[in-house]
């Protein structure tokens, strides 16, 4: 077995889940400029979500991909949908206003969302049904390569290539950017704001609930704590690769996955946390900027 | 000037509390005398994340102390259960281990999670020794500190650790082994004893000593270092979600190394996180004897009574509550007329018995004598004992 | 007592020692013991053990409550410096045989030492970044303590040795609660001290944006640290209490959740609020425990009413009340005739205006690039002390970005800016408004929870020398420099005309007395250069004769003006220069009168619907 690749495929794998949720904080922060701290708890809501409509009966009988593709649908569509409550009753009031506000709301959302879920599901881990992809392991050069692998790494990628394509090649995406870099002049040009705010957070909890469902169905189980944790890394990752900007989400991502992965493989896997939080307080000491990103105002 | 008025108010204050403080220290307490129902705590996590075991601790309580009330209770006393909320955690531990006290047991039963129980024995230890009868806290500083009024129904945490050392050493005949701990304080405990008792043997090399992080989902780069070190057997000392996925992911790669679990890997949901894993002749898991594994007698009684009266299976540590439990009725009847702290306590220590969880008897320290462990393997979708492990003749197969 | 004797007392040094030992000090002590006293009375040791977790969230939440109640930063792992206390107090204890008492300092020093390290990098940078990167900060403490074998790693230190002073040992719960209850009502006063001082009012003023505070010549950077460090050692002093009286300390007493937790009490109490945070504590430990049932629904129910609170009351259960209190007759009357006692406290007073003919101002050659667009082209200017010079041209033209490139805001790509000689072309922005350079902005910036005073006040800060120590242990000093410091505010709005509004809270204010907030503030650092972005907006006719008048007056006093103003019949009258600029680069400079007829500058102004002349708009209308 070759360690080095299966290292790297590993740490390919993290890192692309890890992208996808940098990808939604990424777009929501370069619009409002804000942390939501609630966005990695929509993965926890999107993978429940999922779990609990392949739970049901009508569903039960269908083969397994038709299967995982109207369970993944529906978590999209009732991940989006709460994420769009969120911003209309909670959230629009205080943009603009208060960040830290914003932050203390984003905040207790995303516990008021564990637990919730811990009140409905119970507080112990949920399984996936099992499926031949992921138990299916092919041996290339002596690295094991799951189907899933492919198959995460793979939507991963499109998911992500789209998401440059957008960014860069629609009218919506161009608008996004503009706001990113200057939002009064933006808003001077006629841009609706509060369209692209939503349209940014429907987009980020769309990957989000995509997140949730892979991971449910790649590693077998979900629970009501899996969000948090996954979120913060996820924003390390996305000021890591230069927040605001959308390749930048993607290299963080991967950079954080694979250093994830290279430590548990070569150094220390008890350290490996406070590996990825120490890179994260050196990046912001050498390049505040992340990345890709361009400067951030420093003042003071 | 106010200033004088405050300056009196404080001197006021000081001169009533430290007045009060003298006295608070003659304070005397009469627990146990008198007549009236026998007042028994039960320290168990009623809320939090393992509420479920807290529940099936006192069920089990209830279990034993039903029967003694009634068959005409403790010479004529009923006995009467406190039950307060560890909630798992050092601060609220504190906190139901004072409201014990100031409820006037005249001993305590239970703990469940170290992290409470610990501050809780402090606690007991202040106020004259109460009797802590611990039943399923493995920690062993519990009883390192060596406090008079504390003895314990379950295995230390450092009798896991030997035991699996031969397990991996003799039965196994492992040649190189790798320890992986969770970063609990628990798994690395074991982790660190583990590694003792393995280079105590003299015939097996250590060439990996390291930990996960739980949560993080994938541990295939560990796994796959596991694999380039050159280990023929990997012991993984934490709790069971973690061990799940590690199943399943060590079954994805085929390392070519064994994996055993220790005595915290077990639990049925394994069987489903994993089910290509546990069917592998390479995979085992060490265990307690827990409700479900164990065959005896006594254990059959328990499980047709407890599911008779709360209409479920019980939970996997609850016999060592009722294991408890029992062995203080028992220290209560040798001598049903002194039940002050400091008699109780060294009855409690002469208890022998043979319970559910074996033969009943304790060290100079409070520990159980001998201790017995199982190793499991997945039989027809349920864990099963393969090999069990006694301290006078080691492991042995299962017949 | 004749007032011969009592001035003799209030400065001998005598004064000095009844003011640190002070009534506040002695009152919450008596509070503390009588508290304790009543739990030794009343209460079990169960309800005593309850009491002392109460004192363990209150102190960290009036922690937390500088960092984020005064100061308006999301802490996010505050838990970390509760972990440094309790672990630096307890390796004291354990590795060295250190009394507990003598081990408090050392935590307190060691988790200043790590707040700095953490605060200063991050600090720089966009506020909402100091709440990840206290996240990791909270998570690495986490992970070295768990394994790290000198600090016992993941087992803990156990167990400590019990507290003890001169013999008498704390471990009884009630002589624990002793303990905790004394050190938490000293923690209560310093706290409140603090948040009353004029250093909790700049915090308050540098919790909305930085730019404006910065104007007004507040060290943000400094004050931010200030804050985070003083809220780490409230943090310090609340883990070595707790390291005592739980007698060991492991990883697992400090998570992320218990930083969240704390965050959950500081804001239900009411951010900025010390008896709020102390009830929300009270609630907070409190309710579980009177409500068994409710143990499970804890962590939801916060959540949803930290949501609550903050969609619908900001403020909190208790909202903060600090304004400052307008002083008394004889306090005005001293104002009056100019001898207000302003103690040992010596204002720092700008030099004096610089002799006719050398410009105070210089402008050379200014350009500024933002990332390509270059919005200043080689913009000259000079200004001297008593003149007033209007800068004037249409929307976009560059006005806002010159102001900023002279004071500091911004740094000029190429060019220097001279004051009084001075480079400070590269100056932080409030050492330029320390040289005496002060500023309104286009739209009024305002601290919409500080009273119209206590906005003014704020502005007087870097005049005044007191510091972290008079906050903490002279509360007299400060209330002698508040009861001058207003005295004068008052007589700088009086000038403006609104001195009766002083104890009104700006969101009440109209649009044009907000202007009149802003120049007063602007006033009250006696400015050698006083810059004013559109003053005029929103004021109608009388109001505007008003200011001229003021602006002429300012100017008689030997302040440089430079008026950046649409309105230009304000302008012609009021400016004796005016500087022309259109798309960064000056077009045209000299005599008001002269330089409105000049064709390129009506040319500017032609696609601005603005007027030249007599307010109406036929520039536009010919459109």
């Amino acid at each position: 077995m070759d360690t080095f690749i299966q290292v790297v495929l590993t740490g390919f794998t993290i890192g692309s889940f890890y992208a996808l949720v940098a990808l939604g904080y990424t777009m929501v922060y370069g619009i409002v400029r804000l942390i939501n701290f609630a966005h990695g708890d929509l993965v926890m809501v999107g993978a429940f979500f999922g779990w609990a409509l392949l739970q049901l009966d009508w569903i039960e009988g269908m083969p397994m991909l038709p299967r995982l593709i109207v369970a993944g649908a529906g978590a999209v569509v009732g991940t989006s949908l709460l994420a769009l409550v969120l911003l209309r009753t909670l959230y629009t009031r205080l943009i603009g206003r208060s960040t830290l506000g914003f932050m203390l709301v984003t905040l207790s959302v995303a516990f008021a969302l564990e637990e919730i879920v811990k009140l409905i599901f119970g507080a112990q881990q949920k399984y996936y049904p099992p499926n031949d992809l992921s138990s299916e392991t092919i041996d290339i050069g002596g690295v094991a390569v799951n189907g899933m692998d492919l198959v995460v790494i793979g939507l991963a990628g499109t998911l992500m290539v789209g998401m440059i394509w957008f960014a860069h090649r629609t009218i919506t995406g161009t608008a996004m950017r503009a706001l990113a870099v200057d939002h009064d002049a933006a808003r001077l040009m006629g841009i609706n704001v509060s369209f692209l705010i939503a349209a940014a957070f429907v987009i980020g909890a769309s990957l989000a609930a995509i997140t949730g469902i892979l991971s449910g169905t790649y590693y077998g189980r979900v629970s009501f704590d899996m969000g948090f944790a996954l979120g913060l890394k996820a924003f390390t990752a996305a000021v890591i690769g230069g927040i605001g900007n959308i390749g930048g989400a993607v290299l963080g991502g991967l950079t954080i996955g694979l250093l994830e992965a290279f430590v548990q493989g070569y150094l220390a896997g008890a350290w490996s946390d406070a590996v990825i939080f120490g890179a994260l307080i050196l990046v912001l000491y050498i390049r505040p900027s992340g990345i890709l990103g361009e400067r951030v105002a420093e003042r003071a | 000037m106010n200033s004088n008025r405050a300056v009196r108010l404080g001197a006021l204050g000081l001169a009533v509390s430290t007045s009060l403080l003298g006295l608070a220290a003659c304070g005397s307490d009469d627990a146990g005398g008198g007549s009236g129902a026998i007042k028994v705590g039960v320290l168990a996590p009623m809320s939090g994340s393992v509420s479920a075991d807290g529940e099936d601790m006192v069920r089990a309580s209830k279990l034993v102390v039903e029967k003694v009330n009634a068959d005409g209770g403790i010479d004529g006393r009923k006995i009467e259960l406190v039950v307060a909320d560890d909630a798992c955690e050092a601060q609220q531990g504190t906190q139901a281990a004072q409201k014990l006290v100031t409820d006037k047991v005249v001993a305590v039963v239970g703990g469940f999670c170290s992290s409470a129980a610990l501050p809780a024995s402090e606690v007991f230890h202040r106020n004259g020794d109460l009797p802590f009868v611990a039943s399923v806290s493995s920690n062993p500083k519990l009883t390192d500190a060596k406090y008079p009024g504390i003895t314990r129904y379950i295995g230390r945490d450092d009798q896991e650790a030997p035991v699996t050392a031969d397990y991996v050493a003799d039965l196994l005949a492992s040649k190189k082994v790798a320890i992986m701990n969770d970063n609990t304080e628990y798994s690395r405990a074991v982790a660190k004893s583990l590694k003792e008792n393995i280079e105590k043997k003299g015939t097996v090399e250590i060439v990996y000593d390291d930990a996960i992080q739980p949560g993080q989902n994938d541990y295939r780069a560990a796994l796959g270092r596991v694999a380039r070190d050159g280990a023929d057997t990997l012991v993984y000392t934490g709790f069971y979600p973690e061990f799940g996925i590690l199943a399943k992911q060590w079954a994805q790669l085929k390392p070519g190394y064994r994996l055993v679990g220790g005595a915290s890997s077990i639990d049925a949901t394994v069987l489903t996180a994993a089910p290509d894993a546990v069917t592998l002749p390479d995979l085992s898991i060490i265990s307690y004897p827990t409700a479900s594994l164990i065959q005896n007698p006594q254990a059959d009684e328990f499980r047709t009574e407890y599911k008779a009266k709360y209409d479920a299976d019980p939970g996997q540590f609850g016999i060592f509550q009722h294991d408890a439990m029992q062995g203080l009725v028992a220290a209560l009847k040798a001598d049903p007329k002194k039940l002050d702290a400091k008699d109780l306590i060294k009855r409690l220590r002469d208890v022998s018995f043979e319970g559910i969880t074996g033969d009943i008897s304790f060290d100079d320290q409070g520990d159980r004598n001998a201790f017995p462990f199982l190793a499991v393997r997945s039989v027809d979708g349920k864990f099963a004992p393969a090999y069990s492990y006694s301290p006078d003749s080691g492991w042995a197969a299962t017949n | 007592m004749t007032n011969r004797i009592k001035s003799a007392f209030t400065d001998s040094p005598l004064r000095d020692l009844g003011d640190r030992a002070s009534t506040s000090l002695l009152a919450m002590l008596g509070v503390s013991l009588l508290i304790v006293g009543a739990l030794d009375l009343y209460g079990s040791d169960y309800v005593t053990t309850i009491a002392i977790g109460i004192t363990t969230y209150a102190a960290l939440g009036l922690g937390l409550n500088i960092v984020m109640g005064y100061a308006g930063l999301l802490d996010m792992g505050y838990a970390a410096f509760f972990a440094i206390g309790a672990y630096a107090s307890a390796i004291c204890g354990i590795h060295f045989q250190l009394n507990f008492f003598l081990s408090i300092p050392i935590a307190v020093v060691v988790t200043g030492i790590a707040g700095i390290i953490i605060g200063y990098p991050t600090l720089r940078l966009r506020p909402d970044y100091l709440a990840i990167v206290t996240i990791g900060f909270g998570e690495l403490i986490r992970t070295v303590a768990n394994n790290w074998d000198y600090v016992g790693a993941s087992r803990g230190l156990y167990p400590l040795p019990i507290p003890s002073i001169g013999g008498y040992q704390f471990m009884t719960p009630i002589q624990q609660a002793l303990l905790a209850f004394l050190l938490l009502g000293v923690a209560v006063v310093f706290c409140n001290r603090l948040g009353r001082s004029h250093i909790g009012r700049a915090w308050r003023a540098i919790r909305s944006d930085d730019i404006v505070p910065e104007s007004l010549g507040l060290p943000t950077l400094r004050l931010k640290i200030g804050a985070y460090i003083a809220g780490g050692a409230m943090g310090a002093l609340a883990g070595a209490i707790f390291a005592a009286r739980s007698v060991a300390v492991d990883p697992t007493n400090f998570t992320l959740l218990l930083s969240v937790q704390i965050i959950m009490v500081v804001v239900l109490g009411g951010l900025g609020s010390t008896s709020g945070v102390l009830i929300a504590a009270v609630i907070f430990v409190g309710l579980p425990e009177w409500l068994r049932e409710f143990q499970d629904y804890r962590l939801l129910l916060f959540s949803v009413a930290v949501i609550a609170l903050v969609e619908f009351r900001p403020q909190g259960m208790i909202p903060e009340r600090v304004a400052t209190r307008i002083p008394k007759a004889g306090a005005r009357a001293a104002r009056d005739t100019e001898k207000v006692d302003v103690g040992r406290l010596t204002v720092k007073e700008p030099a004096a205006a610089a002799v006719d003919g050398a410009p105070l101002l210089e402008v050379r050659g200014v350009t500024k690039k933002f990332s390509g667009l270059t919005a200043l082209e080689d913009v000259s200017m000079t200004l001297t002390a008593g003149r007033i010079v209007g800068i004037i041209g249409p929307n976009g033209a560059g006005k806002t970005t010159l102001v900023n490139a002279i004071t500091g805001v911004h740094h000029a790509t190429s060019g220097t800016v001279l004051l009084d000689g001075v480079d400070v072309t590269a100056m932080i922005a409030h050492r330029v408004a320390r040289r005496g350079v002060s500023r309104s902005f286009q739209t009024a910036r305002l601290i919409d929870q500080l009273t119209v005073l206590d906005n003014v006040l704020v502005a007087d800060y870097a005049r005044s020398n007191l510091g972290l120590r008079h906050a903490l242990l002279s509360p007299r000093a400060i209330r002698r420099y508040d009861a001058a410091a207003a005295a004068r505010a008052l007589t700088v709005l009086e000038r403006v005309g609104i001195d009766q509004l002083a104890e009104i809270c700006p969101p009440e204010l109209s649009y044009a007395d907000r202007r009149r907030v802003e120049v007063a503030r602007a006033l009250m650092m006696s400015p050698r250069l006083l810059i004013l972005d559109e003053p005029a907006a929103g004021m109608n006719p009388a109001e505007k004769k008003e200011l001229v008048v003021l602006l002429r007056a300012i100017a008689a006093e030997g302040v440089a003006i430079a008026l950046i103003e649409h309105d230009m019949p304000l302008v012609t009258s009021v400016a004796e220069d005016v500087v022309v600029l259109d798309q960064g680069r000056v077009i045209a400079t000299g005599d008001p009168h002269e330089v409105l007829a000049l064709p390129q500058v009506i040319e500017a102004y032609l696609g601005a619907p603005t007027a030249l002349e007599g307010g109406t708009r036929h520039g536009a209308a010919q459109r």
